[in-house]
């Protein structure tokens, strides 16, 4: 899409400038080159954009106005929570400015009676569970960033996390939103209730990677804390058996809360940061999680040891204190982090794949990890498929980060090819895009747009993220986007 | 050759329907033509056919819930997916299956139960709707307290445009975050957006044992804070709900002048059994009587309850949603209107999901004030009221969803963009 601002001058700049001020306040807008800098790129860090200017609004009216003025103005605007997305999907847009709603970070109301939290969006996930913990609840979505990631990240992207396999991700944990549409009107999506008549917008704002505005309110869906927990491991020599055994729970009627799958390069990464007590010499271990009920965890357990023992698991440990029991989890949830110890960068993709074709797909991996001479590390949650594999390099050699590249394009190409999805958790965001028509037809992609259109008719609220080409919206009944044909036949690609 | 007839031509299978034929009467319109399809691509033509020629049609599993919605005007084509009815693919380790829009639900769930798996999904005329017609209507039953509305359970969605144009959204894994979420678009659109051909569920376990308590009060106690101590026990029920005296009385007829809370636990047998001792021990001295049904019963009676609002002859049926808490306010005014005007209400309150359903009979004009008067009270309450069911003789004089809010506009422009010719089900929602 050719950038209607780029001819925009100083004076232009400076106007526009003011009139933010007007509304924020001179502290609350900033335009210093060396501030600037702070939010040029979110956790993919690869890609760098610098915004014009960066905006902290504090209410939900500031929000509008500002994108009214955007509007107006025809000045696109990328919003962004806590910049933890790893898929740059927080990567600001040239010649547009950056929403960041870190200050809009209240809790509103803590409703127990109707089991929700109403939260601003830069409200920290972690935030919600502490906020109603005593009163014997949480919120369920924990991805691993969750003591830093914030509530409209997390709406934008439809974070999952290691307990998504049994309680679901965020689509499953907002019963609603009050919204700033891309023309700067305010709606109310859903409220307190669990189900609503009319069509589900609200499915299409969560996990809509900030495209069709910008969440100022959301009223999260809170559980009561399960009577009981048991965390375990078990380790394996080789990995496909730590998958079979994935597949043998779930095959044998028991949904633990969660499964992860860390194999040998994770685990002694992670052993030499955290001592998590894993075994270094492993191949592979398998972390279960079971909750609910005291008499169903139970049951459940012998059940869940006898499959992890006819598929060869070596060691099963149960964690006897909650201390060991969270030293079991801050193993997994520091694996990325860990990854510093053994490899100065790392690229992580989230491709997804059918549970069956864990053992197929990670040998595919395996050999693609050869071929590319890098080390591919994989930690993932075995449970919902959804594969985290950590390609090693270092930038300073030579073709390392484009051979990454490449191998991640690859191993994203095995996990549809197996029947899963390019993103289970991370969003397509800026990084992913060119992968969307692996999954997905132009026509496919075509409906997706006409969604995007129905909010955002100018293409104005993050753009460039998510589509693989850049798309118009056209008046409903007129002649749809189409494809240059070069790019039809695949002799050129559009980013 | 006339526009139907070569519309006709384009699927294997169709029927012309004769003056007086009555199959549609429910459904409000009187439709020329039947088309089968025998697969996406027959659906395809078709639509693309009808798009071109602004022919309005109405899609549709097997018919059981056509009277849901506001009624479509000047239809001439219904699409049935009855053709389109097989399980496509089912991997028992993923706990995922796909299968064509027209498969019974009942053909479907066999197909799982034989592998220890189900779709938790009870919603009214079970034994004769398609998966297709459960995710456009989203009537969920029972079993949404445990597991949620289809929406919950829905992954991804092959079908066709209003444009004809052959679509896959959303994925066959349980995680998928690549693209807007339109498969959950779907649910409850009553096939105004587009046509569905195809769907992936998310799976469960079937549960080993079952067993149903029932819990019987004075209309006058206070049942907030009997829910508030069930919920505090550590159970998870699979399904939760409420009867008033009336519904009572038709579903339980043994139970006189009372109240019932019906509470089912599943899952392993060990586990149902200690756990419906310790609800016994919490709450038993709490309610006039407790009592557990056998299987046979329980089954009957979870098929009932099931199929409320639409095993009732009252002339008006509705479903509300509220939050939790104002749930049990409801419960008062409609105690309240049920003694003060000339109307018959039976009602029963999902406490877990905030939803009642409700049917009235009585007067016309009784039963217009009494639904108007619940639904400015419900709105106070930040819930909403939509109709399900409605007599001929009502039509038109309440409004079917009631006020959408502010995101009216988005939903109406959602519709023109995705069917600009207006030929999906024209007028049920917009």
């Amino acid at each position: 899409m050719s950038n209607p601002n780029k001819n925009r001058n100083h004076l232009w700049k400076s106007s526009f400038e003011s009139r933010l001020v007007k509304i924020l306040g001179r502290e609350l807008v900033i335009s210093r080159e060396d501030e600037l800098i702070a939010y040029d790129c979110d956790g993919l860090t690869g890609y760098r954009v610098k915004p014009i200017f960066v905006v902290l609004p504090d209410t939900t009216e500031q929000v509008s106005k500002i994108v009214k003025l955007c509007h107006e103005e025809k000045v696109p605007f990328v919003p962004r929570g806590a910049g933890t997305g790893l898929s740059g999907g927080a990567l600001p847009t040239e010649e547009g400015i950056v929403i960041s709603l870190a200050r809009m970070n209240k809790i509103l109301e803590v409703d127990i009676p109707s089991r929700c939290v109403v939260a601003e969006p830069g409200v920290v996930n972690a935030w919600v569970t502490n906020e109603v913990s005593s009163r014997g609840y949480y919120y369920a979505p924990d991805p691993s960033s969750q003591v830093v990631c914030t509530i409209g990240g997390n709406v934008a992207e439809n974070s999952g996390g290691v307990h998504c396999l049994k309680y679901g991700v965020t689509v499953n944990h907002v019963l609603g939103v009050e919204m700033i549409l891309p023309d700067g009107e305010i709606v109310e999506l859903g409220g307190k209730t669990q189900e609503n008549f009319g069509y589900d917008l609200l499915s299409l704002v969560v996990g809509s990677e900030g495209l069709l505005g910008i969440v100022t309110k959301v009223t999260l869906k809170i559980i009561k804390k399960p009577g009981a927990v048991k965390t375990l491991f078990a380790s394996f020599e080789k990995i496909e058996d730590a998958g079979e055994a994935v597949s043998g729970i779930i095959s044998g009627g028991i949904i633990p809360a969660g499964m992860e799958i860390m194999d040998n390069v994770s685990i002694r990464a992670v052993e030499s940061t955290v001592n998590a007590g894993y075994p270094e010499d492993a191949g592979a271990i398998l972390l279960v999680e079971l909750d609910g009920p005291p008499i169903e965890v139970e049951l459940e357990l012998p059940l869940v040891e006898d499959v992890l023992k006819k598929n060869n698991a070596i060691e099963i440990k149960i964690a006897k204190t909650e201390t060991e029991r969270e030293l079991f989890w801050k193993g997994r949830k520091s694996a990325f982090a860990a990854m510093g110890r053994i490899s100065p960068e790392y690229y992580v993709q989230d491709g997804v794949i059918p549970r069956s074709k864990l053992a197929e797909v990670l040998g595919e991996i395996g050999e693609l990890s050869k071929k590319f001479d890098l080390i591919v590390a994989n930690v993932f949650h075995a449970g919902d498929g959804n594969l985290h594999p950590l390609i090693l390099y270092n930038s300073k050699n030579e073709g390392e980060l484009e051979r990454a590249e490449v191998l991640a394009g690859e191993i994203l190409n095995v996990c549809v090819d197996a029947g899963g999805s390019i993103t289970g958790e991370h969003g397509v965001g800026f990084d992913k895009k060119r992968f969307m028509s692996k999954m997905f037809s132009e026509q496919d992609i075509d409906t997706m747009n006409l969604v995007r259109c129905t909010f955002d008719s100018e293409g104005l609220c993050n753009p460039g993220k998510v589509f693989p080409t850049p798309r118009t919206c056209v008046e409903p009944g007129m002649k749809k986007f189409e494809v240059h044909p070069i790019q039809k036949e695949g002799r050129g690609e559009m980013y | 050759m006339s526009d139907l007839k070569q519309l006709s031509k384009i699927v294997s299978e169709f029927e012309f329907l004769q003056p007086g034929d009555e199959r549609f009467n429910d459904a409000g319109f009187s439709p020329k033509l039947l088309l089968f399809p025998a697969n996406v691509e027959e659906l395809s033509e078709s639509i693309k056919f009808c798009n071109k020629s602004k022919i309005p049609l109405v899609p549709i599993g097997n018919g059981t819930k056509l009277f849901i919605g506001n009624p479509v005007s000047d239809v001439k084509v219904v699409v049935s997916l009855r053709v389109m009815n097989k399980v496509l693919q089912y991997e028992t380790a993923d706990l995922v299956s796909t299968v064509q829009c027209g498969i019974l639900f009942k053909k479907f769930q066999r197909s799982l139960n034989k592998k220890g798996q189900m779709l938790p999904i009870n919603s009214p005329f079970e034994d004769n709707s398609t998966m297709g017609g459960i995710i456009s209507t989203n009537l969920s039953g029972p079993l949404a307290t445990r597991y949620g509305s289809c929406r919950e359970l829905l992954l991804g969605i092959k079908a066709v445009r209003a444009d004809g144009e052959i679509i896959n959204c959303g994925a066959k894994v349980v995680k998928n975050v690549a693209g807007y979420d339109i498969p959950k678009l779907m649910v409850g659109a009553l096939g105004t957006l587009i046509v569905l051909a195809e769907a992936t569920f998310r799976l469960y376990p079937r549960q080993e044992f079952s067993k149903t308590a029932i819990m019987v009060l004075n209309e006058n106690q206070d049942i907030n804070d009997l829910f508030n101590k069930i919920c505090d026990i550590d159970v998870i029920p699979s399904s939760f709900e409420i009867l008033d005296k009336n519904l009572t009385a038709r579903f339980l007829p043994k139970v006189k002048n009372s109240i019932c809370v019906l509470y089912r636990i599943e899952s392993l047998e060990d586990a149902v059994v200690k756990q419906m001792k310790d609800l016994h021990k919490i709450v038993g001295k709490k309610v006039n009587e407790f009592f557990e049904i056998d299987e046979k019963s329980e089954k009957n009676l979870w098929k009932k309850v099931s199929s409320f609002p639409f095993n009732t002859k009252s002339k008006l049926t509705c479903r509300v949603n509220l939050p939790i808490a104002n749930s049990f306010k409801l419960l008062e005014i409609l105690k309240e209107i049920n003694k003060s005007m000339k109307v018959k209400i039976e009602f029963l309150l999902r406490p877990q999901r905030g939803t009642t359903l409700f049917s009235i009979d009585g007067e016309p004009g009784d039963i217009v004030y009494g639904v108007n008067l619940i639904r400015s009270q419900v709105k106070a309450l930040k819930g909403a009221v939509a109709l399900t069911s409605v007599a001929d003789e009502l039509k038109g004089q309440v409004d079917v969803f009631g006020d959408f809010g502010s995101s009216k506009l988005i939903m109406k422009n959602l519709k023109n963009h995705f069917d600009p010719n207006n030929i999906l089900s024209p007028g049920r929602i917009f």
